[in-house]
């Protein structure tokens, strides 16, 4: 028998994972799916009341409801979903089920980094899409105008002399950034026993406080007087390459590192 | 088989096990019995893998638990005393967890919850603390494993359940597997248990056989006090009394008076059954 990764048995131990998550996190999942629809209730109301008639959402409302619900699922969805595993009664349970500590470590991966993100994204449009065409004063789906926007990013980012993994700027770029922000969390969840998220944020300031120190240190010990010669031979494609290079670079290795921390903390819990 | 060898482990700088040395035979259901404290949880999740020994080994089938390998933890099975409420049914639960187990037996499963009155298709998180232990017995017992650790499986169980669970226990393990409960309610489970594990600080006062006990101690349930006894009870219409069993007479072990005897009587105790 393999002990490191069975394919079937990897199949198995995600069906249970994601049945899991279906029982702890589904019904949060949803309610933040259904956002648009909250948003478009309190518009109503407060248009009511104070003015007597029914204005359209505004867009950027609509925007900024978006990134809250991303927030939100970052923040709160390891903590709901491996958040017990420091729990004994149920880490006891989970550490006992006849997988390897790497099917569940994948298992945790794939469900934060990819099912996660696809769930909530996925209620969150058919809610804002429904809402778009069946109420008219919500407006233009906002995930609608994300895509047109996204799409107008694709067809020109060239002409920016924008390479691909961009973050922020592309699906691979978005998608990094989201495992940045929930990896932390995630480590947090199963390192913390409790106030797993304020302690995860309390670090999170902590180490970037110490990077700046580092950086300023670092920034400060460099010879800038050949610099203004530097920036005249620098052209806009090779900046853009080398920002681009070194941004992607830093987040694969974060990314990385988070991961290779998340895989030796499930390898170790005890109880 | 379970080998420990000389196994220590600490919590900080409190000592819970010290130089401890046992073997596991099996086809067995050993009784894991100590004061509160003593580490008889410690050990049972250090058997299981779920804490890592601070020095010794412990082995099962060769392999150390500790690295949690499939292969091994498909032959273990380990109900802790306090179980998790999930929000889903029991037949959910045991549908998708049972399915990593290869000896998981569904009908076993719905046929002991039938038994334990318990109804499978309640939410666990719905279910009373009785029926949620009788719910991770019944899944226990159908996983069907070589292993089977269980830390006070009586607790919180009503009357009746306890001798559901006696019968349980006696019917639905199979001869070869190695069990072991930890427990404080000795009497739920006086005629089931063989051999007797008596954990003290640090150290194992007794592991011994219910055959081997009643070849050294005598215990005698008459209504005549003795001098020489190991210890002493009064009873309602009587005495419980242990003896050392000098003529070889046979007895029936009454284990909370054992268990005391044992505690007043350590080194005397250790010495015979270590021989």
């Amino acid at each position: 028998m393999n002990n490191v990764f069975d394919i079937k048995r990897f199949g198995r131990y995600l069906a249970y994972d994601l049945n899991n998550a279906r029982n702890t996190f589904g019904v949060s999942a949803l309610t933040i799916g259904l956002l648009p629809l909250i948003v478009l209730f309190f518009n109503t109301l407060f248009g009511l009341v104070f003015t007597g008639s029914v204005p359209e959402v505004a867009a950027p409302v609509k925007m900024m409801i978006l990134v809250f619900a991303f927030i939100i699922v970052a923040i709160s969805g390891p903590v709901k979903l491996y958040g017990h595993l420091t729990e004994r009664r149920s880490g006891s349970d989970w550490l006992m089920i006849p997988a390897s500590s790497f099917e569940k470590f994948l298992s945790m991966a794939i469900m934060l980094c990819i099912v996660l993100p696809i769930a909530v994204l996925g209620l969150f449009s058919i809610c804002d899409l429904l809402l778009s065409w069946i109420v008219p004063v919500y407006g233009d789906s906002v995930v609608r105008q994300i895509g047109g926007g996204l799409s107008q990013f694709l067809t020109n980012g060239n002409d920016l002399g924008i390479v691909f993994l961009t973050p922020g700027g592309t699906i691979a770029g978005t998608w990094m950034s989201w495992c940045m922000c929930v990896l932390p969390f995630a480590l947090g969840a199963i390192i913390f026993n409790k106030g797993k998220a304020a302690k995860t944020i309390l670090c999170l300031i902590g180490l970037n406080m110490l990077l700046s120190l580092i950086a300023a240190i670092v920034f400060k010990s460099f010879d800038f007087s050949n610099f203004e010669t530097f920036l005249e031979n620098l052209t806009a494609e090779k900046a853009s390459f080398w920002v681009n290079f070194l941004i992607n670079a830093i987040y694969l290795i974060v990314i990385g590192g988070l991961l290779t921390a998340l895989y030796f903390r499930v390898r170790t819990i005890k109880h | 088989m379970v080998e420990i060898k000389n196994l220590s482990f600490s919590y900080g700088s409190t000592s819970v096990l010290e130089n401890i040395s046992l073997n596991l035979e099996e086809g067995r259901i050993y009784g894991l019995l100590g004061e509160n404290g003593v580490g008889k949880t410690t050990l049972l999740t250090l058997l299981c893998g779920l804490k890592k020994a601070g020095q010794g080994t412990v082995c099962i089938d060769g392999c150390d638990p500790y690295k949690r390998q499939p292969s091994l933890l498909q032959s273990v099975y380990y109900l802790p005393d306090e179980v998790m409420p999930y929000n889903q049914t029991g037949t959910r639960f045991a549908r998708y967890a049972g399915s990593f187990w290869p000896g998981f037996d569904y009908d076993k499963f719905v046929s002991i919850m039938k038994e334990f009155e318990t109804d499978p298709e309640k939410k666990m998180n719905k279910m009373s603390a009785g029926q949620l232990k009788k719910t991770y017995i019944a899944f226990a017992l159908a996983c069907n494993t070589k292993y089977l650790f269980m830390d006070e499986p009586t607790n919180g169980l009503d009357i009746p359940s306890k001798a559901q669970f006696r019968k349980a226990v006696g019917l639905y393990t199979s001869e070869d597997s190695t069990i072991v409960i930890s427990t404080h309610q000795v009497r739920d489970l006086e005629n089931i248990i063989d051999p007797i594990i008596i954990l003290d600080r640090c150290d194992v006062l007794m592991n011994a056989t219910i055959e081997e006990i009643t070849e050294k101690l005598f215990f005698d349930y008459g209504t005549t006090l003795h001098q020489g006894a190991m210890y002493s009870e009064q009873l309602p219409g009587g005495f419980i009394q242990v003896l050392m069993n000098t003529e070889g007479l046979e007895s029936k072990v009454n284990i909370e008076a054992l268990f005391n005897a044992v505690h007043r009587h350590k080194d005397l105790i250790k010495g015979m059954f270590n021989k």
